[in-house]
């Protein structure tokens, strides 16, 4: 029988995974496609949560969260192309104006 | 017994895919690759009894977002393949080891939870939809603002005489 502790441990590896691409990738829009594996990561272990306690609560949490991850790819998908308008790339090792 | 096959079966794909979208060289590959984890963890959900989250997690976010991403990709970096920094050098290494350890870490936290039985509550779009406009109704119209932010927002920052 499948127990909550599977379902976890799916998540966990995919979280892990996400945050493995988010440090070694240096382009813009892999690092934001890594940010979704994890927000994904964190909606499985609500949703397990959910269904293993009997509250719905958790299910309504992954669609607020789904909302937030919208609007934040359009807005960083945004920003990367104004990037590459500029500066004609998206590799976050040319991005060091910033830095000091 | 038919389930635990089935979990098995999404879970596997969901983590290969996962794999695939952190290794493979081309973004559009990576975006594909997530599209696949996504539906993955959709059938993932479906085994939860979380119809109505699953059925948005395959239509807005394979669908939509992600189809977004792939326009975004293809005007930027069709030809030119982005090639990933697995090297021999420190910092790719010492990142993997950073996940492996937070893997492992969080793995201990999980074996010692005492786990509930499987007492799942159906999540059909009639009980989500009482729940969101009953008791989290004021969180639900604060999204309805906050995608309004994000739309003005890019419309903002797309333009092309952006100051």
């Amino acid at each position: 029988m499948i127990s909550l502790h599977h379902y976890l441990t799916v998540s966990a590896l995919l979280f892990a995974l996400g945050l493995a691409g988010l440090l070694v990738r240096r382009n813009m829009l892999m690092i934001l496609l890594s940010i979704e594996l994890i927000l994904n990561a964190a909606n499985l272990s609500f949703v397990a949560f959910s269904s293993y306690w009997g509250d719905l609560s958790g299910q309504a949490v992954v669609f607020f969260t789904m909302l937030v991850a919208a609007a934040e790819v359009t807005v960083g998908l945004s920003i990367a192309v104004l990037l590459y308008r500029k500066k004609d790339t998206t590799d976050t090792r040319e991005l060091e104006t910033l830095k000091w | 017994m038919f389930e635990t096959v089935l979990f098995y079966i999404f879970s596997a794909g969901a983590v290969a895919a996962a794999i695939g979208v952190i290794t493979s060289r081309s973004s559009i590959y990576s975006a594909l690759f997530l599209v696949t984890a996504m539906c993955m963890t959709a059938g993932l959900f479906v085994l939860l009894k979380a119809y109505l989250v699953a059925t948005i997690l395959v239509l807005v976010y394979a669908g939509a977002i992600l189809v977004l991403f792939l326009f975004v990709v293809m005007m930027i970096d069709f030809k030119k393949t982005s090639f990933s920094d697995w090297g021999l050098k420190p910092a790719p290494i010492l990142a993997v080891l950073a996940s492996v350890l937070l893997f492992a870490l969080t793995f201990q936290v999980i074996r010692s939870i005492e786990a509930p039985g499987f007492a799942p509550q159906a999540g059909t779009t009639a009980e989500m939809g009482r729940l969101l406009f009953g008791r989290y109704v004021l969180p639900f119209e604060l999204t309805a603002f906050l995608l309004l932010a994000a739309v003005v927002s890019v419309v903002v920052l797309a333009k092309k005489d952006a100051k």
